[in-house]
């Protein structure tokens, strides 16, 4: 992204780490509901919606496991949406295994939507083809 | 989405943001999910019409199913969106999935157990083990408490694989001489305020806090001598070595030798195994906002850290963490923890962290940069990383 190259190149990392923190801190001062593992302020927890598409890849891992599916917006056009889970142990807690979720599947996720607009959700709970419901 | 601010801006936002942090940690807040899902009305955090998980036993089985007396038999169970599990009787709570050796002396029959099965109600499925010969014993769940186990120097046995667990704060249970459960800067002190940075709190793959050893989501495992008692932490590998009867080095009693986990040293006052804990470096802050997880205050090098671990119960280990930073905080704060044992774990879970640096840049695309408040613009010294 192009704030960050600036940044990188300007400062070093860790001026992006702060540029980073001053955000964080400013999205926090707003009303949003605060996640228990780390901020879920970059989404809108209060208000979730669902996205349904197929699985690209799944990721899980620490500290967060990444989703991607293939979603079509209003115009049909395919985008393809990050979905943010918990931590592996979490997930792993909650009894999903490396075969829960494979990619080429249809499946409904249900979140937070990025308040910035962007593809992205922090996951809460995802249905998978037979119809179970996944916590996470 | 753009956002502008100015510096003053920001010092004006401060204020009522570090009352809020206040505020949230005054109450009790196990986590969030649960917090937001009493919010919604439900087990779940998602509203009506979203579907809630629920709880699912998908398999439950015991091999062999008939033993000879003296022999033992593996139960295996997996199950799906579990709640407050357990396998009764003489296991105990349990995780999703997972598999134990049990020895009966006569034959039994073990019950799986969960919380949040359809409409809330409380799933179960059971199975017998025979042993040849014997009679099956009915079995209560109000059996005698089984004993804390001790160690052959009559310590008792704090080794085992224990469970981060959701912090204890804001229980009147938990609340010990009535400190305060974060700190509060001493006047001209305010701006040490910290806030959770994804890169750094949860999404990163680094040391925040202190105490945050422990958990809260993940495990830890206590390996334990007359000498050295260790404990291993499932996220980020650490490993703290707390060594019996020693006493502080000088070059951390000075603060001149400084880490992310400091120095421990340790010694039991009757059952309880007391550690302390001096030379943090400055990487780390104290003091949380939430479920004693995300945002707080920089701390100095004087910051001093006490445990009381304590086997409680069986299966339960109590932590009680008392910290003080006389320099920068009034009086200590003190935070009690419970942690539920996790028989069926023999070893703590490995832990692999992958920083997502690349997705929290998605997220924050669009958001313009804004100056900085003048409690950011400095770094710690690489004497205060401890290098």
């Amino acid at each position: 992204m192009t704030i960050r190259k600036k940044l990188l190149n300007q400062r070093g990392c860790s001026a992006f780490k702060r540029l980073k923190l001053a955000l964080i801190f400013l999205i926090a001062s707003m009303p949003t509901q605060l996640s228990a593992h780390h901020s879920t302020a970059l989404f809108d927890t209060e208000n979730p919606i669902a996205v349904t598409g197929v699985v690209e890849v799944v990721n899980l891992k620490n500290p967060h496991s990444l989703i991607y599916i293939i979603a079509n917006d209003e115009d049909g056009n395919e985008v393809t949406w990050t979905l943010e889970a918990e931590p592996l142990i979490t997930l792993r807690q909650k009894g999903w295994t490396a075969t829960t979720l494979q990619p080429g599947e249809t499946v409904t996720a249900y979140g937070g939507p990025a308040i910035n607009g962007s593809p992205a959700m922090i996951l809460r709970a995802i249905q998978l083809p037979d119809g179970r419901v996944m916590g996470t | 989405m753009t956002i502008k601010i100015c510096k003053q801006c920001l010092v004006i936002f401060m204020t009522p943001l570090v009352l809020m942090m206040t505020a949230t940690d005054a109450a009790a807040q196990p986590s969030s999910t649960q917090t937001q899902a009493a919010a919604f009305g439900r087990s779940c955090a998602l509203p009506e019409p979203f579907p809630c998980p629920e709880a699912r036993i998908v398999e439950l089985s015991v091999e062999p199913a008939v033993i000879e007396p003296g022999e033992s038999a593996r139960i295996t169970w997996a199950t799906e969106n579990p709640v407050n599990m357990t396998l009764n009787p003489t296991v105990g709570r349990v995780e999703a999935r997972g598999t134990i050796r049990v020895t009966p002396s006569a034959t039994t029959t073990y019950t799986l157990r969960s919380e949040g099965g359809p409409n809330g109600d409380v799933i179960s499925q059971s199975l017998t083990l025979t042993v040849r010969g014997t009679q099956e014993v009915a079995m209560t769940e109000s059996n005698e408490p089984r004993p804390i186990p001790r160690m052959p120097d009559g310590k008792p046995d704090l080794q085992g694989v224990w469970f981060g667990g959701w912090w204890y704060l804001g229980s009147e249970e938990y609340d010990r001489g009535g400190l305060p459960r974060i700190p509060t800067p001493k006047p001209g002190f305010e701006d040490l305020a910290v806030v959770d940075d994804p890169l750094e709190i949860g999404a990163g793959c680094k040391i925040t806090s202190v105490p945050w050893f422990y958990g809260p989501i993940y495990h830890f495992q206590i390996v334990q001598t007359p000498e050295t008692v260790v404990s291993m932490t499932e996220r980020m590998h650490l490993y703290r070595i707390f060594q019996i009867g020693a006493e502080h080095s000088d070059d951390v009693l000075n603060g001149e030798k400084l880490s992310f986990l400091g120095e421990s040293v340790a010694h039991w006052e009757g059952d309880t195994l007391v550690v302390d804990t001096r030379g943090f470096n400055l990487e780390t802050h104290v003091g949380k906002r939430e479920a004693a997880q995300v945002g707080g205050w920089r701390h100095s090098v004087n910051l001093h850290m006490v445990e009381r671990i304590t086997r409680i119960s069986y299966d339960m280990l109590e932590i009680e963490t008392t910290l003080e930073d006389p320099e920068l905080f009034e009086g200590p704060w003190r935070i009690v923890n419970r942690h539920e044992l996790r028989p069926e774990y023999s070893r703590v879970p490995e832990y692999i962290c992958i920083q997502e640096e690349e997705f929290y840049d998605e997220m924050l695309d669009g958001l313009e940069e804004v100056p900085l408040p003048m409690w950011l613009e400095r770094d710690p010294t690489n004497a205060e990383r401890g290098l």
